[in-house]
């Protein structure tokens, strides 16, 4: 809302220089982006919120400049009496919860031409160009006042008659903009007896606006339904300064004066005379609601003291009526002007908003505490646990929860309907018309963006939200790509196994038993992967190696290895603090002894340890694998593994004839199981 | 002869365990076994034992020189390791060989301070969903349908009726559906708008959510909290400025501003008494209990703190912004 500070001196009589009736401005609640201009060029452009429909008028802002300075405001118009009814113009209201008020005045002879210059030069400061002075006059009124008002070229009317109705389907109507719409079913419009002539409250129709040749003026002042108003605005994408108006609250209260007001103008300005008014009102009569203020409530919210008198003193300079009752409790009327305050609370930021927040003092809660109130761990955690992902040497990454379809189909996600991911109805862009089902696409994207950026490591980790098939669910997604470490003394290559180790450490950090399940992943971004589920069986996450198909689809040149855990399974999962129990160190010395031999390729690391194990029941303490080789000397199909065994005994050492039977005994149960070959 | 060769032997253990020079050690072993040692010197008198002892005193000669042998050779090795010159080949000014550690995301780390700071005077962490309904995102919070009121908080919709919260707000519902007061919350998340993003605007940012509900909490609380927050993260010389607004689920509500002494005057939080139809919406009594809440933008503070002109780098995963923090 554009304030011209010489309009604003046709009300009061201001002293202040702009920029310190700025300051006052934002202090008591009507903010000011900008002061433009000097003196008495000075325009101060306001952010008024969306409650202040009152502060969308000059003399809306006068008002409150004039309870913070204490000078008289002085208002244009008078009170405008009972609304009038004639036989003409005739008004047909259909919908009368639409519109409640509609009033009209048929003026006549009137020469259309410029507005005096004084008012021109206000309307320019205030955002609007001139346009004639019977236009002018009715937005001379809407911003003076706040009412917005419409002139019909009273001729062009087809029948004379105003029919306030919803429109039907499919009728046409060009708008001042040289726009045509097609309007759809239900919008609230103005009509003639044939056609609508405006969308009420939003914009005027061409086919009646007033021209030089208009003679006859047929003015509206009226007030509409907030939310109709608001729908046709929207839904025909029209944005006018009636229509933010009347989106937020109009006061009916002073809609018959504000017509008298422009009705003078027009007048004034152009000539002619008024020869009818008419009026249909269907609002309600019921009396204004009292608002009960009790000091001592104030005094609780606030935590400060306002003494009665006081506060009525800046409830009545705001334009209530207020009475004291009692000798700290106040009566105030609610009024139809200011639709925003209907409550004690109301009243109280009213108070505030006056007096100053500076004057409230500053003070520190007491806490208490409610016993047997719990509140959900899992933040506390997912802390930790990012820290300690850390600590491993993983950088934390976070990317955006909305994706582009692209994304999802490279990392091999459909798209499809009713294959669960959920598409945004109203994207801003292509970029961001899906939900991520999952962390991978975003991480990918990461990679890559790194990759283009000549990375040779990218060890990230994210913690964040995905939703699919309805569910929201909080994932940690790894991802490995390039060199895992890499100095001048060690090169590795980030491995399969390093991405399964991370996540197992990361269970492990939280306390959750978990144990591997093989799985094939047909059908799926990965080539291969393990999946981790709970002792009972319930998934807890994957670890898994991205298809080449994948890679090639976001050209990512090396293998990259990804890690899926969900976090909302995992904590359902978690066991309560374990308290540890030490196993106790043995009291005898283990034997170790190495054992390597040939064997299938699908014969799984797994399978034989578990094997070996069971060979020697209560003896082998511990299987590590040390060695895996193929290649020269090893036949196809197969591989050499070599495992260093670790027997213990409860009760004393091993012999070496002892030792010698129990590793027969494990070589012929490797033998006998899975055909194993030994070296010569 | 056997009590010569155990005196020989003791004050043999006893010059070779004192010395600690190579050269010292040399000659103790000329001294003690060089052709003109004492030991040559004892043997050499092998002849003069008598007949049935001889035997004996053989064994003792050799289980003596073998004796002293044995500790001469283990002196000299463990003298010899640290007689050895300095080794200068050494290049002390190579890079380190084990992996730098990684690092944390700067929203998090910022997120993490300003929770920290609540925490402290006995706020509780809690979390939210980030696809919410009608019904927490705006009803619940006074925002009716088809009201002005909602253009400040512009949504994604998604294709099954849900949406994408505006803001953390709606945790407060679900914090006081579930627990009746007292009541004393900090709720970081996720919050998503329908803006074009650009240097300093994101669709996707992070807001931290403050409420607290107990008998006789006033906005003066607020101040205090709010204070000792501005204290805390801009440092003490921090001052708060509070002007008037708007919002539709706090009556009165304030926006505020933050000075700090580097930057002068911030704007970087909202805030309010909770509006008691609020309460009432989620049965509890305006009347026995009020409360505040408040919020504030993430980004921006951690683009302020941390000097990134471009929101993006937060989610880009550039790995040469990312390992800064």
């Amino acid at each position: 809302m554009k304030l011209p500070v010489s309009w604003l001196k046709e009300y009061l009589d201001v002293t202040l220089a702009p920029d310190k009736l700025a300051d006052i401005l934002t202090m008591s609640g009507t903010k000011v982006e900008e002061v433009k201009g000097h003196d008495a060029d000075a325009v101060i452009d306001l952010e008024i919120t969306t409650n202040r429909s009152d502060c969308l008028s000059i003399l809306g802002l006068a008002r409150e400049i004039s309870v913070l300075t204490g000078k008289k405001l002085r208002l244009p118009y008078k009170e405008a009496g009972a609304l009038p009814k004639g036989k003409t113009p005739v008004i047909r209201v259909e919908d009368k919860k639409g519109c409640p008020l509609y009033t009209a005045r048929i003026l006549e002879g009137v020469r259309v031409g410029s507005a005096p210059e004084k008012a021109r030069r206000f309307l320019e400061g205030a955002g609007t160009r001139a346009i004639s002075n019977a236009v002018d006059a009715t937005n001379y009124v809407l911003f003076e006042m706040g009412h917005p008002l419409h002139a019909f070229d009273y001729d062009k009317l087809e029948g004379g008659v105003i029919v306030v109705r919803r429109s039907r389907k499919g009728e046409k109507f060009i708008g001042i903009d040289d726009v045509e719409y097609t309007l759809e079913e239900g919008t609230l419009v103005i009509a003639d007896a044939s056609k609508p002539v405006a969308i009420a409250g939003v914009i005027g129709g061409k086919q009646t606006e007033i021209t030089a040749a208009t003679k006859n003026i047929l003015l509206e002042a009226a007030t509409f339904d907030p939310v109709s108003v608001r729908r046709a605005a929207r839904r025909y994408k029209i944005a006018t300064e009636s229509g933010y108006r009347f989106e937020r609250g109009v006061n009916p209260a002073t809609v018959w004066a504000a017509s008298q007001r422009a009705a003078s103008l027009i007048l004034e300005w152009g000539g002619g005379r008024q020869t009818a008014v008419n009026s249909v009102s269907t609002l309600p009569k019921t009396p204004a609601k009292k608002i009960m203020l009790r000091m001592s409530r104030l005094e609780t919210l606030l935590g400060m003291k306002v003494s009665a008198p006081r506060a009525m003193k800046i409830l009545t300079d705001l334009g209530f009526a207020a009475k004291l009752s009692g000798k700290d409790k106040l009566v105030v009327t609610a009024t139809t002007a200011r639709r925003d305050v209907a409550i004690e609370a109301d009243l109280i930021e009213e108070i505030l908003r006056i007096e100053g927040f500076e004057k409230i003092p500053v003070s520190i809660p007491a806490s208490r505490y409610a016993s047997g109130q719990k509140f959900d761990r899992r933040p506390e955690k997912v802390l930790e646990l990012k820290k300690f992902l850390a600590a491993q040497g993983l950088n934390e990454a976070m990317t955006y929860s909305l994706l582009s379809a692209k994304m999802l189909e490279d990392s091999g996600f459909s798209i499809e309907k009713g294959r669960g991911v959920h598409r945004v109805v109203n994207p801003v862009s292509a970029e961001q018309e899906y939900f991520r089902p999952s962390l991978l696409p975003g991480l990918l994207g990461a990679v890559l963006f790194n990759v283009h950026r000549k990375a040779s490591s990218v060890k990230l980790f994210e913690s964040g939200n995905c939703y699919l098939e309805g569910r929201e669910a909080t994932a940690l997604g790894l991802v490995l790509y390039g060199a895992y470490s890499e100095n001048w003394q060690r090169k590795d290559k980030a491995g399969f196994y390093d991405a399964k180790g991370l996540a197992g450490n990361a269970l492990h950090f939280l306390g959750v038993p978990f144990r591997e399940e093989e799985k094939d992943y047909l059908q799926s971004p990965f080539a291969f992967g393990t999946r981790l589920v709970s002792p009972d069986g319930e998934r807890l996450g994957d670890v898994a190696s991205l298809h080449p198909r994948v890679l090639a689809k976001w050209d990512i040149p090396h293998d990259v290895f990804f890690v899926e855990i969900d976090l909302d399974a995992v904590f359902g999962a978690a066991s309560p603090a374990r308290s540890l129990k030490v196993v106790p160190v043995p009291k005898y010395p283990s034997v170790r002894r190495d054992i390597a031999f040939v064997v299938a390729d699908s014969v799984r690391v797994r399978t034989l340890e578990e094997a070996m194990k069971k060979a020697v029941p209560g003896t082998l303490r511990d299987v590590q694998l040390f060695d895996q080789f193929t290649g020269k000397n090893i036949p196809q199909g197969k591989r050499s593994l070599a495992f260093s065994l670790s027997y213990q005994k409860e009760d004393g050492t091993f012999t070496e004839d002892q030792i010698s039977a129990l590793q027969k005994r494990i070589g012929d149960a490797l033998k006998e199981g899975f055909g194993v070959e030994f070296r010569a | 002869m056997i009590d010569e060769l155990k005196t020989l032997e003791s004050s043999a253990r006893s010059e070779i365990s004192l010395s600690s020079d190579p050269k010292v050690l040399q000659d103790l072993k000329v001294k003690y076994l060089g052709r003109k040692g004492l030991f040559a010197a004892v043997s050499a008198r092998i002849s003069e034992v008598p007949g049935e002892q001889k035997r004996q005193a053989g064994q003792e000669l050799n289980r003596v020189k073998q004796a002293l042998e044995a500790l001469f050779t283990e002196k000299e090795s463990s003298l010899g390791e640290g007689a050895s010159a300095p080794d200068l080949r050494t290049d002390t000014t190579m890079p380190s060989t084990v992996s730098a550690a990684g690092t944390l995301h700067p929203l998090t780390r910022v997120v993490l301070d300003i929770t920290r700071i609540f925490e402290r005077i006995g706020f509780t962490l809690v979390e939210g969903p980030e696809v919410e309904t009608e019904h927490y995102n705006f009803e619940a919070l006074n925002i009716p349908l088809d009201h002005p009121a909602r253009d400040g908080f512009d949504t994604f919709y998604l294709d099954d009726g849900k949406l994408l919260r505006s803001q953390t707000s709606p945790v407060q519902i679900r914090v006081m559906e579930k627990t009746k007061p007292p009541l004393k919350i900090i709720a970081p998340g996720k919050v998503y708008r329908p803006d074009a993003t650009d240097a300093t605007h994101s669709f996707m940012f992070h807001q931290v959510e403050g409420l607290m509900v107990d008998e006789g909490v006033s906005f003066a609380h607020l101040k205090g909290v709010l204070m000792a927050f501005a204290t805390e993260f801009f440092g003490p010389e921090a001052k708060l400025k509070f002007r008037p607004h708007f919002f539709p689920f706090t009556e009165p509500s304030a926006e505020i501003d933050v000075w700090s002494p580097t930057r002068g005057w911030l704007e970087i939080l909202g805030g309010g008494m909770v509006h008691p139809g609020v309460l009432k919406g989620v049965k509890i009594d305006p009347e026995k209990v009020t409360g505040f809440a408040f919020g504030m933008g993430v980004e921006r503070l951690a683009m302020l703190k941390y000097g990134v002109e471009d929101i993006r780098h937060f989610f880009d995963g550039d790995l040469r912004f990312l390992k800064q923090f």
